[in-house]
């Protein structure tokens, strides 16, 4: 089904430009070819209909063609970060037994040694390569198209199964709120290995016929220069690209006013996020919500976006959003609770874990662990969260894991990590360390044995050495007390 | 504006040094950002912690890095983020 949405998209003009990287151009045509030769390539290296292919890839233009590679071998994919660390890598990938792991070159010894099949992309993605023919995947819609991860308050992520009906759904209720056409860039700033990326940057070119241009990393005047060249007309990033564009020195030639959406997801948006961008480029960001459960949710498109720049708006068309009370019920407006969704994109359940399962999805609603209120106008307002997990710039992080991490240190006793606000709508990870009684460690010996284990932005940044972790009279850890010192 | 504006390179120094100690290594031994401390490129700075580090030199020096020289030749260590910072300080 996603297939086939690029190979019609492909037939409307396979002449126009739907991706670009630095100064590369590639049409839709060039795009179907690309992932169709790879493939072939992927159905002789024996992935059939229905298995399982990671992909752990630098962003770019490859990460898309990989992906269309694989849904065009009739497969699943599931676009990983390039910086994961191989044991993080085995937590996610482990419980799907993926046929092939494709990685980039760099990252094919470590990942050897916890899949029996991996490949560097240079060998299944030869440059010039002609496919045989257009593969005809089949089309059943309820197939998984993408197994995509959730972060969870339990130590282990949490997977989520997007069929090819969910996520052409999801672009579907994106594209009619945004209204996309062939004329519109996108900035591709939210890597393609995010459900963010996913829908709001390569589905949403595919299917509208609008270009993407793509970045390797973020850099804001990498990016600020794009926009002004090509005339940008989309910009989805989060608070914190945001809150850079907005911190740095003015540069000479710089014109953001050929937005017409600057969308922020990931994250709440703090006031003065918003308002520094707003003062400096003269551009309302529009806040939009979702999770890798259920896709982009909600999308503020009021007429003033200033007096509801807080709100992330209202249900895209097809979605329902409602807050809860503590009871289960359906919350009165204004009132703080969780908040739920429904919508034809989301997932039913976490593959494998009926506890989670049960606790996260109720008669088709999503409960998002994220507090929130509804407005008289409908209007969602994100306030807090009811779940554990830390949001590093978009990017979550379950203390659980950063902590079972530090506790795997021969010379740590017990530790507790939390999310500590900072500078630029982040919140950073903390970590208070009790050490084994007569052993000794430094904190950045810490930091490092984090790193060496996960990815940079889940490694603690502030590594506190303690003699005891607070604790209730019941020896309940008391992560709040901790959040409090910070405060 | 701080003092490290006059293009002073030790003052300079310290300053990053001190903000980077603040911002990106709290709880490490006091004093371990030295001269030829391993900053872009090291454990200290993931991605982020560098765009953050640019924004706070543009915004207290009042200089602009352009993308480009964003290296780890200019910025790889503590020494030579100061050198860069210092030089374009004078030139102001």
């Amino acid at each position: 089904m996603l297939w086939s949405m690029l190979v019609s998209s492909s037939n409307r003009g396979s002449d126009r430009v739907v991706l670009s990287e630095e100064d590369i151009d590639l049409t839709h045509g060039e795009l179907v070819e690309r992932a169709s030769a790879l493939a072939f390539r992927l159905r002789e290296a024996g992935v059939g209909t229905g298995d399982v292919v990671g992909l752990q890839l630098q962003r770019g233009i490859r990460t898309v063609v990989s992906i269309y590679g694989v849904l065009g071998a009739g497969g699943t994919a599931v676009p990983l970060n390039p910086g994961l660390r191989p044991g993080e890598v085995d937590r996610m990938l482990s419980a799907c037994s993926p046929r092939l792991v494709l990685c980039e070159k760099e990252l094919a010894g470590g990942l050897a040694a916890f899949f029996p099949h991996v490949a560097p992309i240079e060998e299944m993605m030869m440059e010039g390569e002609q496919p045989r023919s257009i593969p005809d995947p089949p089309a059943d819609p309820d197939r998984p198209a993408f197994y995509l991860f959730s972060t969870g308050s339990t130590g282990r992520p949490k997977r989520v199964r997007r069929t090819h009906a969910m996520m052409s759904a999801e672009a579907d209720q994106y594209q009619r709120a945004v209204q996309l056409g062939p004329e519109d860039i996108i900035m591709g700033v939210p890597p393609i290995f995010h459900s963010y990326g996913l829908c709001c940057v390569m589905l949403s070119c595919i299917r509208s016929g609008a270009r993407a241009r793509l970045f390797k990393e973020f850099q804001p005047e990498t990016v600020m220069r794009w926009i002004t060249r090509e005339r940008a007309s989309v910009l989805p990033g989060s608070p914190f690209h945001y809150s850079i564009m907005a911190g740095l020195t003015r540069r000479p030639g710089v014109d953001l006013s050929s937005l017409r959406w600057c969308l922020s997801c990931g994250a709440a948006a703090p006031e003065a996020v918003l308002t520094k961008f707003r003062d400096r480029f003269g551009l309302s960001v529009r806040q939009l919500y979702g999770a890798s459960e259920v896709g982009s949710a909600t999308l503020n498109v009021s007429d003033d976006p200033l007096l509801s720049a807080l709100s992330v708006g209202t249900a895209l068309p097809g979605v329902k959003v409602k807050v809860l009370t503590p009871e289960g019920g359906d919350a009165p407006c204004g009132q703080v609770g969780e908040v739920a969704v429904r919508s034809p994109a989301g997932a039913g359940r976490y593959e494998d874990l009926s506890e989670q399962s049960a606790e996260s999805f109720r008669d088709g609603w999503f409960l998002s662990g994220d507090l929130g209120r509804l407005d008289s106008d409908g209007l969602l307002y994100i306030t807090g969260r009811v779940k554990l997990h830390i949001n590093s710039g978009g990017n979550k992080v379950d203390p659980l894991e950063v902590e079972s991490v530090l506790e795997e240190h021969p010379a740590v006793a017990e530790a507790a990590v939390v999310g500590v606000p900072a500078s630029h709508g982040l919140e950073i990870v903390k970590a208070a360390v009790v050490l084994k009684p007569g052993r000794h460690v430094e904190a950045e010996d810490l930091r490092a044995f984090c790193a060496e284990r996960l990815i940079g932005y889940k490694v603690p940044r502030v590594v506190e050495l303690r003699s005891e972790l607070p604790r209730s009279p019941t020896g309940k850890l008391l992560r709040k007390d901790l959040l409090d010192e910070e405060a | 504006m701080s003092e490290g504006s006059r293009g002073d390179g030790a003052v300079i120094g310290r300053e990053i040094a001190r903000f980077i100690g603040d911002t990106f290594a709290k709880g490490n031994r006091a004093g371990a950002i030295r001269e030829n401390t391993r900053l872009m490129g090291g454990p200290l700075l993931d991605s982020i912690a560098v765009l953050e580090l640019m924004v706070h030199l543009e915004e207290t020096y009042g200089v602009t890095i352009a993308a480009e020289e964003i290296t780890p030749d200019n910025f790889g260590t503590l020494g030579s983020m100061t050198r860069f910072i210092a030089g374009r300080a004078d030139r102001k």
